[in-house]
């Protein structure tokens, strides 16, 4: 079921708002892409996202070479540093093989939507 | 016994051991093999490169690092091929023995590299002729000398393609061997096919140049051996993270006389550290466990004896060891693991693997 929950220019870029849906505690991303919904806690030990804002990473590259990418895309947790892309909730680069739930967003007519099934 | 007639040996299998130890009695020996200018220079030294125990922190505490059994009538245990022949060879019917020669890597410690230079292709040339002419089962892990990579990458293309040549012996100084200070080393082993292997030299901790050991100096024999690990412990990481296999993804290496037992606590606590702090090293790629089974091997003496051997069974399932594990020996020497005697309760295919399998491939012996 598509849920309202604001306006787009409630949202800041590569920052997040905290939206609860019955039971469920959602984290509403908006980054230069568009906007994304993940799960609020770290699927490792559970740490709020909240707090977090978007980054990017160094991309996988030759020894001693730094390749800065993905700018605002990368959701990096505040305790252990795991990295997933705030898009798809999938780990980055196969660290890992936790992913973190998300939900399909829409904006229609300036209005952000989201979708918890 | 049925096994026996099948390979010819008690073990039951076809094996190879990967740390034998052959010495001179003297310097001498080498004469034949050394530039006559040199040759008058050592003499006005009087160099007894057989004796550096009286410089050393650390010595035997029971008089000895070799086999008092291991001695030939004339010499000491490990100078008489033919005597290694009769006491090892013969009874144990090994496929091949990998020489580690230890006199040439403990000149780590000394400073005067043209020396050291010119000693190590003696020695060279010494185990080539004398050793593994002599029965083709001895194989050479010929010395270089760390001290100037570029004329060890030389001493490489020089007798990298011997017949009896079948890895590099390269010993540390105290820089990790994922530091570009090796690489010209490593693109001379990879040009002539040959693996890196690194032993334990004698001089850790002793000198000045040498890999220290952490935290503090030890004040026995006893606790040196057993913190020898750490400088595997730490090579492992530099090369792991510095990302030498990204550079070199031919390169094969090899930890030996470091045991083994350390390795998987050490790759849990890599794979962690990579999945949180990646962007430290973007340049690995993918699980450091990956690779360290992938690109290195390490072999088994000192074997770790727990009193329920089962546990080292399951620590060796535990971190897939059958792939990277690979016998060794230590013959003559005084902690060695003879092969009838040692892991008698892994499976056969696991055993198949750690006695031949992954030797015949790393150094190419099959
Ligand atoms: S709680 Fe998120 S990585 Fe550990």
């Amino acid at each position: 079921m598509k849920e309202y929950i604001g306006n787009t220019e409630q949202f800041a870029e590569n920052e997040c708002r905290k939206i609860r849906i019955g039971k469920k505690k959602l984290l509403v991303w908006r980054t230069k892409e568009g906007f994304y919904a993940t799960r609020e806690e770290c699927p490792h030990q559970g740490v709020s996202f909240e707090c977090t804002k978007l980054t990017g990473t160094m991309m996988p590259s030759n020894p001693n070479e730094f390749e800065y990418g993905m700018d605002g895309l990368v959701l990096r947790c505040p305790w252990h540093k795991w990295e997933f892309d705030v898009r798809t909730g999938e780990p980055l680069f196969g660290t890992e093989t936790k992913t973190i739930k998300t939900f399909p967003v829409s904006v229609e007519d300036n209005k952000v939507f989201v979708e918890v099934t | 016994m049925a096994v026996v007639e099948e390979v010819g040996n008690k073990i039951g299998l076809k094996y190879i051991d990967c740390d034998v130890h052959p010495m001179i009695n003297n310097l001498q020996q080498l004469y034949p093999y050394i530039p006559e200018n040199w040759k008058r220079r050592f003499e006005f030294q009087n160099i007894d490169i057989t004796s550096l125990k009286l410089p050393s922190r650390y010595v035997h505490p029971a008089g000895g690092t070799s086999r008092p059994d291991a001695k030939p009538e004339k010499g000491i245990p490990g100078s008489d091929p033919a005597f290694a022949k009769k006491q090892y060879l013969d009874p144990f019917k090994p496929h091949k023995v990998i020489l580690n020669p230890l006199q040439p890597s403990a000149m780590v410690s000394w400073t005067n590299v043209e020396a050291i230079v010119t000693l190590t292709s003696a020695f060279n040339d010494y185990y080539l002729e004398e050793w593994t002419e002599f029965d083709q089962r001895f194989t050479l892990a010929m010395t270089v000398a760390p001290h100037d990579p570029l004329q060890a990458a030389a001493e490489i293309r020089r007798i990298g393609d011997h017949p009896g040549v079948s890895a590099v012996f390269l010993p540390l100084l105290n820089t990790l061997m994922g530091n570009p200070y090796y690489y010209p080393i490593y693109e001379a082993a990879i040009e002539k096919d040959l693996p890196i292997i690194t032993h334990v030299t004698g001089q850790e901790g002793s000198f000045v140049g040498v890999p220290a050991l952490s935290g503090g100096i030890p004040r026995s024999y006893t606790e040196r051996y057993v913190n020898l690990i750490q400088i595997a412990q730490s090579n492992l990481s530099s090369i792991v993270f510095e990302g030498l296999f990204e550079k070199f993804p031919s390169l094969r290496v090899a930890f030996v006389e470091y045991g083994f037992s350390w390795v998987l606590p050490l790759m849990w606590r890599m794979d962690k550290t990579w999945k949180e702090l990646r962007i430290d090293t973007p340049w690995v790629k993918e699980f450091p466990s990956e690779i360290i089974k992938k690109n290195i091997r390490f072999t088994t003496q000192p074997l770790d004896e727990p009193e329920n051997l089962s546990h080292l069974k399951h620590m060796i399932e535990m971190m897939d060891g059958k792939e990277f594990l690979m016998f060794s020996s230590d013959y003559p020497h005084w902690d060695n693991d003879m092969p009838t005697r040692v892991l008698n309760n892994l499976d056969k295919e696991t055993k198949q693997k750690i006695f031949y399998d992954n030797a015949a491939d790393f150094y190419r012996l099959s």
